[in-house]
């Protein structure tokens, strides 16, 4: 039947490990089906969630937060979809913290199927899996809005980073209106109307945050313990004086290699092997599309 | 009364030779033509019989029997025409010739008496040439093809008239022969310039360092960025074509008709580019009748397929080992073939479905789901043939009208040359001719890594998230980087810019 690599730990409402923070939903769900580490369950925890669909800006911003939260002692929770699912998971390992995803579906039926290495990395860090459906059931459309709920209920608060104008992650963030949790939202481009869902939640009295102090300082009781003392890049560490000239071109923003190596007073082939050396120093990151950035 | 004429035909990208055996005997009249023939070489009969009545010869009313030796081969085309009507003719008597055996015939009839084109006239008077034939009497047409051949007399003939007067000695026709250093010493040019493109500075380097290697290169962009623009000005850097290859080439294209009529020789380096909906058969070559494909047209030159993922997966599969070989062989019942295709696959395809993904111009639409799907269109080991892939990003309108001169093709080919004439002096002796052919054996042999070439290459596959398939294609380029560099050594920088030519090999793209 279901081939499982993990056990699954099976809770019950009245089970000491089973989040309390459910029991303010009307629906709160009898049994939770888990994998991995389900002593976090309880632990301090903000939800990150945004569009399946984001571009650089998204991604960069989530992998950042959830990072920096996950750095800071806090779970980070999400839903293993797509886009900006994927990354607040992914941050949030980066930062060596712990993560939580919560499945619109049974443990047989990951979905997407391409996360199921990000579903054995979030376990095999001390993370865990939750779903309330039993482990064979199959995604269907009408899960999906049933798991935002939990998300939203079983944090402090609910950040989205970046959502369209119709998300599923502003169903999310309603929610967690509705249960009196805190609301945070990372600022769109009002250019973009598609890529600003996010802007509509100030509105609705959402907070808007820049960097993750401004979500701690919103929980002033509680006792934040760093996992790690965060890596930060210092600013003003320069590359070797070999590939300054190259480094310096990207001041301006991302830009494409072509243009670069027009700008460039070294041939193409230079610039192509400094950009190699710089990203793989960590000094320059490549974009999708052939552009550059520094970091 | 028997007459034997010698004739040509074709299997493959040779000529061989076939004796057209003529008797005109007593009996029922009767008109047969055996020795396996086709239904073009049948109707030769009709064709033959109007010919001869057009020039005055009256079909004689007796058993007419045609032979077409050898018999176990199945003889196909019009090429025998010609062969058939001189026979006849000599057995009645119109022809008095003591030599006819030093000739070959190889022609199409018209009702007229004309002598019409014909394909494949070089493969078929290198061979004639080959086995020791000394004069060929070809259609007037084909006669810059067939003059290339030195040694071989070509007397070009408009007409059967033409023919009977050359014969029999009233009117010989002028030998035609092809001044052929003429053909090479001739300044040749391409249409496309790379001195017409602005900007675009990275990959008209991945292109320069794929023609100095011979890599096949996959070009990714978003529509309107430029990638079919800058794969028509890859033969132009392409190194300069000799003169084995040039007859190679007209070979293939004189097979096909595909050589144009006023050309002796395929002097510049082909370049193809068949359209997406183009069927397995006619992309690799074959039918019941084999016909050279796309990939033997683009011999030594170019095959350029744009928008990849559109082409039907089993017309690319069958692609994959052609591009290993450089050569497609094709079974039929009638036989085995074989064509040459040593080729450089330039494609193009968009980063995603809608074309936008990581532009700057428009926005993407597609899910990371249809991403993926698009990229899977294309399989593994098809990439896994293809050493370059390079991002396409279309150049600013301020740019295009900016005064700057780009350098000429001409310049980059010299370097090009230089990089190739290393190379093959590198693989003197060897299988290969440039460091694309280079196996997993010979890259160990001659794309050695100094000790902190080994440590970047390793952290590059670490820290740049490489699949593993990258490493070979990595050393290749790089090797190739370094050859143009003139270094004999593959350095740090080399590696590094090699790297920079495998952006599908980022997670970050799936």
């Amino acid at each position: 039947m279901i081939d499982m690599k993990y056990d699954i730990h099976i809770l019950r409402k009245e089970d000491k490990l089973f989040p309390t923070r459910l029991n303010i939903l009307e629906d709160c769900p009898d049994i939770l089906y888990v994998l991995g580490n389900a002593g976090i369950l309880n632990d301090f925890a903000i939800a990150i969630v945004g569009s399946r669909s984001c571009d650089e800006y998204g991604k960069s911003v989530t992998e950042d937060f959830s990072r920096e939260l996950a750095q800071s002692g806090v779970c980070v929770i999400s839903g293993l979809a797509e886009g900006i699912d994927t990354y607040a998971h992914k941050g949030a390992l980066a930062g060596n913290g712990k993560t939580i995803a919560v499945l619109g579906s049974g443990f047989a039926h990951i979905f997407p199927a391409s996360n199921k290495q990000l579903l054995e990395e979030i376990i095999e860090s001390g993370g865990a899996i939750v779903s309330e459906y039993l482990p064979d059931q199959v995604p269907m459309s009408m899960c999906f809005p049933r798991r935002n709920r939990i998300v939203a209920a079983m944090t402090e608060g609910t950040l989205v980073t970046q959502a369209r104008e119709k998300s599923g992650a502003l169903i999310t963030a309603k929610l967690a209106r509705h249960y009196g949790k805190k609301l945070f939202a990372v600022p769109g481009d009002l250019n973009n109307r598609k890529r600003a869902g996010s802007n509509s939640l100030f509105k609705m009295g959402a907070k808007m945050v820049v960097e993750e102090k401004d979500i701690l300082n919103e929980f002033p009781d509680y006792h934040f313990s760093a996992v790690k003392k965060s890596k930060k890049k210092t600013s003003n560490r320069l590359p070797p004086e070999k590939y300054a000239n190259t480094y310096l071109l990207l001041q301006n923003g991302p830009i494409h290699m072509s243009e670069l190596c027009r700008i460039s007073k070294q041939g193409a082939g230079q610039v192509m092997s400094d950009l190699t050396m710089l990203e793989m120093q960590g000094f320059v990151k490549q974009l999708a599309g052939g552009f550059y950035t520094m970091i | 009364m028997l007459s034997k004429v010698k004739s040509m035909s074709l299997m493959g990208v040779c000529g061989y030779l076939v004796e057209v055996q003529v008797d005109v005997a007593y009996g029922i009249p009767s008109w047969d033509v055996v020795g396996l023939p086709d239904t073009s070489v049948r109707e030769a009969k009709e064709r033959v019989r109007a010919a001869l009545r057009n020039v005055g010869i009256d079909f004689p009313s007796r058993k007419v029997i045609v032979n077409l030796a050898p018999a176990n081969t199945k003889k196909e085309g019009p090429y025998f025409d010609l062969p058939i009507a001189v026979g006849i003719i000599m057995d009645l008597e119109y022809i008095r010739c003591d030599n006819i055996a030093e000739y070959v015939f190889i022609g199409e009839l018209s009702l007229d008496g004309k002598i019409n084109k014909i394909n494949g006239i070089l493969p078929m008077c290198i061979e004639a040439y080959n086995l020791g034939i000394k004069k060929a009497i070809v259609p007037y047409e084909n006669r810059k093809e067939a003059g290339v051949v030195e040694g071989l007399e070509v007397y070009p003939a408009k007409t059967l008239s033409d023919v009977i007067e050359h014969l029999n000695g009233g009117r010989p026709i002028e030998r035609y022969q092809t001044d052929v250093q003429a053909l090479f010493s001739n300044e040749r040019k391409y249409e496309f310039d790379f001195s017409d493109v602005k900007g675009q500075e990275s990959i008209k380097r991945a292109l320069e360092i794929a023609a100095a290697g011979g890599h096949n290169c996959l070009l990714i962009g978003s529509p309107g960025s430029g990638k079919t623009m800058l794969a028509r000005r890859l033969p132009s850097i392409l190194p300069d074509i000799t003169f084995k290859e040039s007859l190679e080439i007209t070979k293939i294209h004189s097979i096909a008709g595909t050589l144009p009529s006023n050309e002796a020789l395929i002097t510049y380096r082909p370049f193809r580019a068949p359209h997406h909906t183009v069927s397995s058969v006619a992309l690799v070559g074959g039918g019941s009748f084999p016909k050279p494909g796309e990939i033997s047209l683009a011999h030594y030159g170019v095959l350029f397929l744009d928008e990849l993922p559109e082409f039907k997966r089993n017309s690319l599969e069958v692609m994959r080992g052609p591009l290993e070989d450089n050569q497609v062989t094709i079974s039929r019942v009638s036989g085995t073939l074989t064509y040459p295709c040593d080729f450089m696959l330039i494609a193009s395809m968009n980063p995603c479905p809608c074309g936008y993904y990581g532009s700057k111009e428009k926005e993407c639409t597609c899910t990371p789901n249809q991403i993926t799907k698009y990229m899977g269109k294309i399989s593994g080991p098809l990439l896994d043939r293809i050493d370059i892939h390079i991002e396409v990003s279309p150049v600013k309108y301020e740019k295009l009208e900016s005064e700057e001169k780009a350098e000429s093709s001409e310049t980059i080919k010299k370097r090009v040359n230089n990089a190739r004439a290393i190379q093959s002096q590198r693989y003197e002796g060897t299988d290969i001719i440039c460091n694309a052919g280079l196996t997993p054996a010979m890259i160990n042999k001659y794309c050695k890594l100094g000790k902190e070439e080994k440590e970047i290459l390793q952290s590059a596959f670490q820290r740049l998230g490489l699949s593993a398939r990258a490493h070979s294609r990595i050393l290749k380029v790089a090797r190739t980087i370094a050859d143009l560099a003139g270094s004999e050594e593959i350095k740090v920088e080399h590696l590094a810019e090699a790297i920079q030519y495998r952006s599908l090999d980022r997670k970050y793209w799936s």
